[in-house]
């Protein structure tokens, strides 16, 4: 029976010294992973992919520490106001071995089909966006750890307050004049062009044109445009329809209503 | 027969004082084992996960009672059960205060103004921890049948 109990006394000690010893050297691992050189960022490129904006950001893993990291995932979701997700991005990596550095990039696709279709509205609105970032990895197999935060950003909207704010009509020229005003919130050039159509009132089409636009970011737009109309099926009214077209997406129509009294 | 109550008083007092005083020393040099640690922990731990700094209070005190309970009844078959009760209460409480292995918290103590949680998941140590107190456990419980037997014998 005593050697039973001297067994049982070793076994546990041994289990206490493996219990006790694991956190402590975890510890010491994860003080030299926070050392300033592990963790380091490239620039961040975009490229267009099936109807897709992928925004790549490159970065890298040290792994200075004493354990293997595996099952390192990173999610980046933006959802609108209503909780609708309009950005994500995803990055997996498989494992990082102790003393050795993993290149890799997180890349966030977005869906213009989506984002021209149901969240439309940010294209001509500024909103405020939820992006929820989650970061989730293994220490030596054993330990893991997820980082989850949600945080609010502003959203800066290409075409904020896009307003045909002026119609007239140039009896000398037979031309109709269109105002247009818009501000480019967001913090990409915008380059692209705006297609106005002219419909009179028993909806057919009595104009069209196309204006080249490109605003840098913050920047204020105003133009008049003038579009040749056929005078032969022209009203007392009608509506305008407006289109924005880019590489990266369209947005529209705007539809305003047009007459030559006003 | 007064006298011979007061002669077994003063034994028994004779015994026991010593008992309690040497319980009392070894309780305060682990009282003052605990608190170093919690003054380590205070430095960056209890920031970190406030709730932590209420279950050590509860180990601490757990564990220095059952050290005086353990080192009063040395030499009796009590002393086993207090340290068996100890094993169980260790059991439980490894499972209740890391909540069975995964902890979150939430660290905007470091971060301001971002609601960053952190959850950690480490349910291989609380196996390791419930499983070293039930080896501890068992090896009380066989310790306890081999007092039993050499003072019965």
């Amino acid at each position: 029976m005593k050697q039973v109990i001297r067994a049982l006394g070793w076994l546990s000690k041994l289990i206490w010294i493996v219990t006790i010893l694991l956190p402590v050297t975890f510890g010491l691992s994860m003080e030299r992973l926070f050392q300033p050189d592990t963790i380091g960022f490239g620039e961040a490129t975009t490229s267009f992919v099936n109807n897709e904006i992928r925004i790549s950001l490159p970065f890298y893993i040290n792994n200075t520490g004493y354990y293997d990291i595996s099952n390192i995932s990173l999610t980046t979701v933006l959802k609108n106001s209503d909780g609708k997700n309009a950005i994500e991005g995803f990055t997996f990596i498989p494992a990082i071995r102790a003393g050795s550095k993993v290149n890799a990039s997180h890349k966030i696709d977005v869906d213009l089909d989506e984002l021209t279709g149901e969240m439309e509205y940010l294209f001509f609105n500024d909103t405020m966006l939820n992006l929820n970032v989650s970061l989730s990895l293994e220490f030596a197999y054993i330990l893991g750890v997820s980082l989850h935060t949600n945080l609010t950003i502003p959203w800066g909207a290409p075409l904020h307050n896009l307003t045909i704010y002026r119609i007239t009509f140039d009896q000398s020229t037979g031309k109709l004049i269109i105002h247009v005003t818009f501000e480019n919130h967001s913090p990409l050039t915008l380059d692209g062009k705006l297609q106005i159509t002219v419909y009179n009132n028993a909806n057919e089409v009595i104009g069209n044109q196309y204006l080249p636009v490109e605003a840098v970011p913050g920047e204020l737009f105003l133009s008049e445009i003038p579009i040749p109309i056929d005078l032969s099926k022209l009203t007392n009214n009608g509506h305008v329809l407006l289109f924005f077209g880019s590489k990266e997406f369209s947005a529209g129509p705007i539809k305003r209503e047009w007459s030559l009294y006003e | 027969m007064n006298e011979v109550a007061t002669m077994d008083w003063k034994s028994l007092l004779r015994r026991i004082v010593p008992r309690i005083l040497k319980a009392v020393l070894w309780c305060l040099l682990i009282g003052v084992g605990f608190l170093l640690l919690e003054s380590f922990l205070a430095l960056f731990f209890f920031d970190f996960y406030p709730e932590a700094q209420k279950l050590f209070g509860i180990f601490t005190w757990t564990i220095l009672v059952f050290a005086f309970l353990v080192k009063v009844s040395e030499g009796t078959i009590y002393k086993y059960m207090f340290m068996i009760g100890r094993s169980f209460f260790l059991i439980l409480y490894f499972i209740y205060a890391t909540n069975g292995g995964v902890l979150t918290v939430r660290a905007s103590e470091f971060f301001e103004g971002a609601g960053l949680y952190i959850t950690l998941q480490f349910a291989p140590i609380v196996v390791l921890l419930v499983l070293g107190s039930l080896l501890t456990m068992i090896k009380d419980i066989i310790q306890a049948i081999n007092f039993l037997t050499e003072t019965q014998v």
